[in-house]
């Protein structure tokens, strides 16, 4: 799976005016983002919303594809701050704290940091 | 609950001791048909209720003596609370960084410190047994693995030396230890997302249990979370011990906040964690809880209170001093909320120049500043007064005014203890700018505890058998102001003595 997404985030890359993770329109007024196109392509909701498609998404879905935590704070370990491992709570902090497929989102750190985060997708 | 906080607040709106009373009167209802219909779900000797500083301390505490079945629940994603992100610098009678010194120090001169920063308008039987009780618990906490540099603080206020500091911050060098031996060597259990919603007391006002929700995912783009969230799915957790509130403060909670601190808009800033809202409080308040000091807070800025002194703090849309850089914390903070109440909710701007900025003690904070760009740097004060959009006559009146008053040694509009600055002024290029933002970062306020740390009734004035609290929950230890690197101890101390009493139970 993490090698399709690879593939997939290249293609995006190339054929879209999309950054990889920007917000788009999926579905009516409901917004997704571009690089989870292919679910929304296949109508597939229940990939991230295993339980009912009106409640949260689970963080076990995010780990699923994207790997566990430790294995993404090391993805990221040559950035400073590296996001997935900060100092006040290591590689600890569930995936949506940060993340959002739906809507705008905004890092945890940046409640009181300023930090410049290039490749997180607001 | 919403219907009961809903009614306690349309009491407390409109005043009034008969509505007061009236306001009463459903909590005592609550109690009796509570009791009649409760299935319990699980039951546990200890509950804490969250999973700061002091919530792990008492629930370290209370498994190493005994309760065994103790959990932690924490209606956050993310655990620790503010704790995780304070420097968690921890003042200690005693320690063995004061006996290598010869550094004498008592724990009545700790609490006289804290008492006199206060106005002496705190409870200082607490005071003094959470500064006796630092003594034993920094030990106790090496041995759980917290990790502290071998050098002590001088700080304000204290009369002596007596601050350890964390090595790599309060989450990494004390809270992450402390949890690791939780969870591993005592196989602790912590769960998130479970809120706490009240608790369950029988006839006698006896703490019994507590509704909680599991699954609950806060939002923080509501409003007021405690009320408008409906997420989760309730459970009702039974207690043979108690309860140990270790719910953290009320800083976040803009709409209490505007209840309790009318000068304090919502657009001052807070960097205390997402979480912290006053619904815990209002539960405890609901179950007959006293409160105490609930309009006192403390203000931190993004550079150190001592680095005010070197810059002229104006306000933007005048250019004009209004204040004296070097008043103490709240003073200035107060003075801020005051003139952006004039100013349509801007920041005044700290002006330094390479002078000033050369002065600072803090270097650490000083570049974390620059490179996060919450201080810009400007080749002349006309590029400065144009990128901060300040009135460029006001600043430039006000600097000539402030740099002759500092040549002088006399601060000719505020009193300003200008000799103390060695003539440091705002003139030599290259100028830097800050926003001086007063953040609201902590709460005096709370339920009122014994030394015990158990909660008093209102009505009887006597503890609520069952109910601890501990940290930030709890108030009046500290009085008008909280002297610095003390909510540390607190939580530490009363962490402690929270879990060792609710073992007991």
């Amino acid at each position: 799976m993490k090698t399709l997404i690879l593939s997939l985030l290249a293609l995006t890359l190339v054929s879209s005016p999309l950054h990889a993770g920007d917000l788009y329109k999926v579905m009516g007024k409901r917004e997704g983002r571009s690089n989870h196109s292919f679910m929304y392509d296949e109508k597939d909701c229940k990939t991230c919303h295993q339980g009912s498609p009106k409640g949260p998404a689970t963080e076990a879905a995010c780990i699923d594809c994207h790997g566990s935590y430790d294995e993404i704070a090391a993805s990221t370990k040559d950035q400073t701050p590296n996001p997935h491992d900060a100092p006040h709570w290591g590689a600890d902090v569930p995936c949506t704290v940060c993340h959002s497929e739906h809507q705008p989102a905004k890092a945890l750190c940046n409640d009181c940091h300023q930090f410049a985060f290039p490749n997180f997708s607001k | 609950m919403n219907e009961k906080i809903k009614q306690s607040r349309r009491a407390f709106l409109k005043g009034g001791l008969a509505l007061s009373a009236m306001g009463l009167a459903p909590a005592v209802l609550a109690k009796s048909s509570d009791n009649a219909a409760i299935q319990w779900d699980e039951t546990f000797d200890v509950v804490v209720v969250g999973s700061g500083l002091a919530g792990t301390c008492a629930a370290i505490r209370a498994k190493e003596n005994g309760a065994n079945n103790t959990i932690i629940i924490e209606k956050m994603p993310v655990l620790g609370g503010t704790s995780a992100i304070s420097g968690l610098n921890f003042s200690v009678v005693n320690s063995h960084l004061q006996k290598a010194q010869g550094i004498e120090d008592s724990a009545a001169l700790f609490a006289e410190d804290i008492s006199k920063a206060g106005g002496y308008q705190n409870h200082r039987d607490l005071t003094l047994k959470m500064a006796d009780t630092t003594t034993r618990v920094l030990p106790w906490a090496i041995e759980r693995g917290c990790r502290f540099h071998d050098k002590l603080k001088s700080l304000g206020g204290h009369s002596v030396p007596r601050t350890l500091y964390p090595v790599n911050g309060g989450g990494k060098g004390i809270l992450r230890p402390l949890r690791r031996f939780y969870t591993q060597d005592l196989q602790g259990e912590i769960r998130r997302r479970v809120k706490f919603d009240k608790l369950h007391l029988n006839a006698q006002g006896e703490v019994m249990g507590i509704q909680v929700r599991e699954q609950y995912f806060f939002d923080p783009n509501l409003g007021n979370d405690d009320r408008e969230n409906t997420t989760g799915t309730i459970k009702h957790y039974r207690v043979t011990k108690g309860v140990v509130m270790a719910v953290g403060g009320y800083s976040r909670d803009v709409e209490f906040r505007a209840m309790e601190f009318p000068n304090i808009r919502d657009y001052i800033p807070t960097t205390t964690h997402r979480g912290a809202t006053a619904g815990a409080l209002k539960s405890l308040v609901s179950a007959g809880a006293q409160t105490v000091h609930l309009s006192l807070m403390r203000f931190a800025f993004d550079i150190p209170t001592e680095d005010l002194q070197w810059g002229a703090l104006v306000d933007p849309k005048t250019g004009q001093r209004f204040i004296s850089e070097k008043n103490n914390r709240q003073v200035v903070a107060e003075a801020i909320c005051n003139i952006m109440d004039r100013n349509d909710g801007r920041f005044p701007l700290n002006i330094y120049d390479q002078d000033g900025i050369d002065n600072f003690h803090d270097k650490q904070r000083l570049h974390l500043a620059l490179e996060e760009g919450m201080m810009v740097k400007y080749d002349s004060i006309e590029a400065l007064a144009r990128g901060e959009s300040i009135d460029l006559a006001g600043l430039e009146a006000t600097l000539k005014r402030y740099n002759e008053d500092a040549l002088a040694g006399k601060d000719s509009q505020f009193g300003k203890d200008m000799g103390a600055l060695k003539q440091v002024s705002v003139k030599r290029a290259p100028f830097y700018a800050i926003k001086a933002r007063p953040k609201f970062n902590y709460t005096q306020g709370g339920v009122l505890i014994n030394e015990n740390a158990q909660v008093i009734n209102r009505d009887t004035a006597q503890p609520i058998k069952g109910l601890y609290a501990c940290g930030e929950a709890t108030g009046g230890l500290f009085g008008r102001i909280r002297l610095t690197a003390c909510s540390c101890p607190d939580a530490f101390a009363f962490g402690v003595i929270a879990g060792e009493q609710v073992a007991k139970a």
